[in-house]
């Protein structure tokens, strides 16, 4: 059954700070021709809470996710992101 | 004698033919010219000022090996060529802008730069690169429920 579900739970986010998890953009592999994505509005250990919700079917419980847009997720090479805020993209290779 | 009575019928076809017009872009002109060979615009502003006063243009020449971080606004009712002239590599139109002056982080093993746009996509000599995301590229968490 399909329902509009706002809140994702998996042991595995424990391991992420709660203050990175808040700043950070969700996107879920919600269908096989589909990849929702969010903000994260708040979050829990072991939870998050969308701020859009998607469109889950609640059966099947395995579904694949990421996190990104935040900084903390810059650790592998070629990897960048972007700062709204501050307005810079960072990269994690040398770029001349 | 009877006498026959020929008409001529003269049908005189004007040809109004309005002077069609070919002009040369090159981005790494130091300067706008006009558009000649000799002198060519360096950006598509002065293409595009003309463009909106439905001058027929005939060709557009871009200067091989440059790159143009540009639009051309073209409507329906334009009819011309864009080609490239020069040597060298074919011309590039490109809707990518460029990251340039990057500074390493103090402390860190990344790099980097100012911009105002959010971008979609970040591209290093053609390839794309990663969007930072946990966990990294190519592998997942899996969600335990839902509510």
């Amino acid at each position: 059954m399909h329902t509009n579900d706002s809140i994702l739970i998996d042991a595995a986010l424990s391991s992420i700070p709660s203050n990175v998890k808040n700043a950070s953009k969700v996107c879920v592999h919600t269908a096989q021709w589909c990849w929702e994505k969010s903000q994260v509005a708040t979050s829990g250990a072991n939870s998050l809470v969308y701020q859009t919700q998607m469109l889950i079917d609640t059966t099947p419980a395995n579904y694949a996710y990421f996190l990104y847009d935040n900084l903390y997720y810059l650790t592998a090479q070629k990897e960048w992101v972007y700062d709204a805020t501050a307005q810079k993209i960072y990269y994690t290779k040398k770029v001349l | 004698m009877k006498t026959s009575s020929y008409f001529f019928a003269f049908a005189l076809f004007f040809s109004l033919q309005a002077k069609c017009q070919s002009y040369y872009v090159s981005s790494s002109a130091s300067s706008n010219g006009n558009g000649s060979q000799q002198t060519p615009w360096n950006s598509f502003a002065s293409l595009n000022a003309l463009l909106a006063t439905a001058t027929l243009i005939d060709t557009i020449y871009l200067k091989r090996g440059d790159v143009f971080r540009d639009r051309i606004n073209i409507t329906l009712a334009d009819n011309f060529v864009i080609t490239a002239y020069g040597s060298g590599s074919s011309p590039v139109i490109s809707g990518a802008d460029q990251v340039t002056n990057w500074t390493q982080v103090g402390g860190q093993s990344y790099w980097q730069a100012s911009i105002s746009q959010n971008p979609t996509s970040f591209f290093v000599n053609d390839k794309e690169q990663i969007l930072a995301r946990y966990p990294d590229e190519n592998t997942y968490l899996a969600t335990d429920a839902y509510q």
